[in-house]
């Protein structure tokens, strides 16, 4: 289960007219952006990112918290004419991670791994956001989720049905968040997307007529997700970034119908559909490599030898340039192969957060006609992804 | 450990009030299984202007079976690119498309064929459930991008056309060398594939070009030769 940091401004979950509170929005996600470009809008006044490789940057989650917290707290007070107070909360999963935020206390509340369960305990069942379900258990006399999540999985499944049986499943923090928990406004989503969605001009009835094909869709993936485990079922989200495991992140399948009525973080909804082909127009990054972008990447990359033709490691410099040809590649300890063309390096010294961090970027064609897009970093070279 | 952590003291403000989630539900009921008449209706789903010349009628024919290979059945080669570009205009026309066994996609390079992700789920590492995964899909899914990981036993291959063709669904089958045993209704062979652009040091990476043969029984097709960039500079595959 992802481990994220949420921020939660009470002050922002409604937009009132003027759109002060999307603006008060926009410099909170500006200050969080300092830290890591992956910061997603979940809801109005609610936005989220994985801990993961900041956490481990800054020397840990109550470390980084902290620094967030410090960060949003600068933006506090009134901005864009607004009152904005804020709360900060890490823990396993996005559902556990906006409680640990809503607890308004004057720091940020880390749920430590592994505590989810335990910290969700005394929560109302109301927080599910399912009315009908919280009115069926509270005349069951349950009031809690830690008294829900004792019911046995099985009579919940028979009882409450398969939304039932998930919101069981987080109630014990054994899944991270609820199908249609993330809404985010479009008003607030990446820039240019947000554009795009506002005057595109499909109507909501055309895709209206497609929620019966959407119904089965997300009863199929179900079956899948109960067969294999709701993470076992995937989608992807574009977002800024440099790499293409940034641009594109591969996020769990949140659910029958989230598809068809929201997009990812730039949440162009069902009647604001931008026209259909390629990624929305984003703000340039310095570093990017260009289009296209490989359609293998790997999830976790394999180490790579880059060597010229005597056989030294390519290195690149500070200012972006190689220290010799690459003449020779080998991937995961695998055999030399010969390589017959090269583009590149894309230098991005800043690439997560607001510390440098050197990384650069190469495109290698191989004798084999294969083109792969490998990364410096780390003193070394690794395989990022493949064109295939 | 929890102990020392903040309680709720009450129902939250924030949730307080708020718009019940309640489409997971609706959209699971019984009364939605109903199939709508007018999607299963259309025998064929739109492609890529590009593609058109590959597939007879112009689309992809609901219940048929298409395999995408390479000529030398090499990784590299462009069936994978291929294979994405075949479900992007369809999912961008309102299909709902699924790719099991895709390993590690590049959702970026996805998105720039012009697939939708909105309607794209990917079951990546199905195991040895990747039959069942499969068929689960078939059933209520328009199109199913099937990787197999090896050799298919023709039984399997048997019982999953017949169930695209029953449920009117488009397999696509990513095929190594004879992994898939059965003839299927159409063949894509990817030709060539010399990339354009990574010069020593200088440019990018602007596109592949390839040749795509189209072979199958009864096919109107049969033994077409279409060049494409697959993908162009933008990464949408474009006709040479």
């Amino acid at each position: 289960m992802q481990r994220l940091l949420v921020v939660w401004c009470p002050d922002l979950l409604e937009e009132q007219e003027g759109g002060r509170e999307g603006r008060a929005f926009d410099r909170l996600r500006e200050a969080m952006r300092t830290f890591t470009p992956g910061v997603e809008v979940v809801r109005a006044g609610v936005c989220a990112l994985g801990t993961r490789g900041p956490s481990r940057y800054f020397g840990g989650d109550e470390r980084f918290g902290r620094l967030l917290a410090d960060a949003v707290g600068e933006v506090e007070g009134v901005t864009a004419g607004v009152a904005v107070a804020a709360g900060v909360g890490v823990a396993d999963g996005l559902f556990a991670a906006v409680m640990a935020a809503q607890c308004r206390e004057t720091g940020p509340v880390i749920v430590p791994p592994g505590g989810t369960p335990a910290f969700l305990e005394p929560w109302p069942v109301g927080t599910l956001e399912r009315p009908e379900l919280a009115d069926l258990l509270a005349r069951l006399g349950i009031r809690t989720l830690g008294r829900f999540g004792g019911l046995p999985a099985r009579d919940v499944l028979a009882r409450f049905g398969v939304d039932g049986a998930r919101c069981h499943r987080v109630a014990r923090g054994l899944e991270g968040e609820l199908p249609g928990f993330r809404r985010p406004p479009p008003r607030w989503g990446e820039p240019g997307e947000a554009g795009n969605a506002r005057t595109s001009g499909r109507q909501p009835e055309f895709w209206g007529g497609e929620a019966g094909a959407a119904a089965r869709a997300g009863r199929a993936l179900a079956r899948v997700q109960e067969l294999l485990g709701p993470e076992a079922v995937v989608t992807g989200r574009l977002q800024g970034g440099r790499g293409p495991a940034e641009r594109a992140r591969i996020v769990p399948w949140s659910g029958p119908g989230d598809g068809g009525r929201q997009a990812g973080p730039g949440g162009a909804g069902p009647g604001g559909r931008r026209s259909g082909t390629g990624p929305p127009p984003e703000p340039p990054w310095p570093g990017r490599v260009p289009s296209p972008a490989p359609v293998i990447v790997l999830g976790r990359p394999l180490a790579a030898q880059l060597v010229d033709d005597e056989g030294r490691l390519v290195g690149v410099s500070g200012g972006g340039m190689v220290s010799g040809a690459p003449a020779r590649l080998s991937v995961g300890g695998g055999p030399w192969v010969a390589v017959t063309g090269w583009a590149g390096p894309w230098p991005s010294d800043e690439r997560w957060w607001s510390v440098p961090r050197r990384q650069a970027r190469m495109q290698v064609v191989t004798g084999a006609g294969v083109a792969h897009l490998l990364t410096r970093e780390r003193g070394g070279w690794w395989l990022e992804g493949t064109y295939d | 450990m929890a102990a020392s952590l903040p309680t709720p003291t009450s129902a939250s403000r924030y949730l307080q009030g708020r718009r019940p989630v309640g489409s997971g539900t609706v959209a699971l009921s019984v009364a939605a299984r109903a199939r709508p008449v007018s999607s299963s209706r259309e025998q064929l789903l739109p492609l890529l202007p590009s593609l058109t010349p590959l597939l007879p009628g112009g689309g992809l024919q609901r219940g048929a079976v298409i395999t995408v290979g390479v000529g030398d059945g090499t990784a590299g080669g462009g069936a994978r690119t291929l294979a994405f570009a075949l479900l992007a205009a369809a999912s961008a026309a309102g299909s709902w498309c699924a790719a099991v066994g895709a390993g590690d996609p590049g959702m970026l390079a996805i998105a720039e064929l012009g697939v939708e992700l909105e309607r794209l789920a990917l079951v990546p590492g199905p195991g040895g459930a990747w039959p069942e995964v499969t068929g689960i899909l078939l059933d209520d899914m328009d199109v199913v991008l099937v990787s197999p990981p090896g050799r298919v036993r023709p039984g399997v291959a048997r019982r999953l056309a017949a169930r695209a063709r029953q449920r009117r669904a488009v397999l696509v089958v990513q095929d190594g060398t004879g992994t898939w045993p059965e003839g299927p209704d159409i063949r894509l062979t990817v030709e060539g594939g010399g990339w354009d652009g990574a010069e020593r040091g200088h440019g990018h990476l602007r596109g592949r070009h390839v040749e795509v043969v189209s072979s199958g029984r009864r096919s109107a097709v049969r033994g077409r030769r279409t060049g494409l960039w697959l993908p162009a500079a933008s990464g949408a595959v474009t006709a040479e």
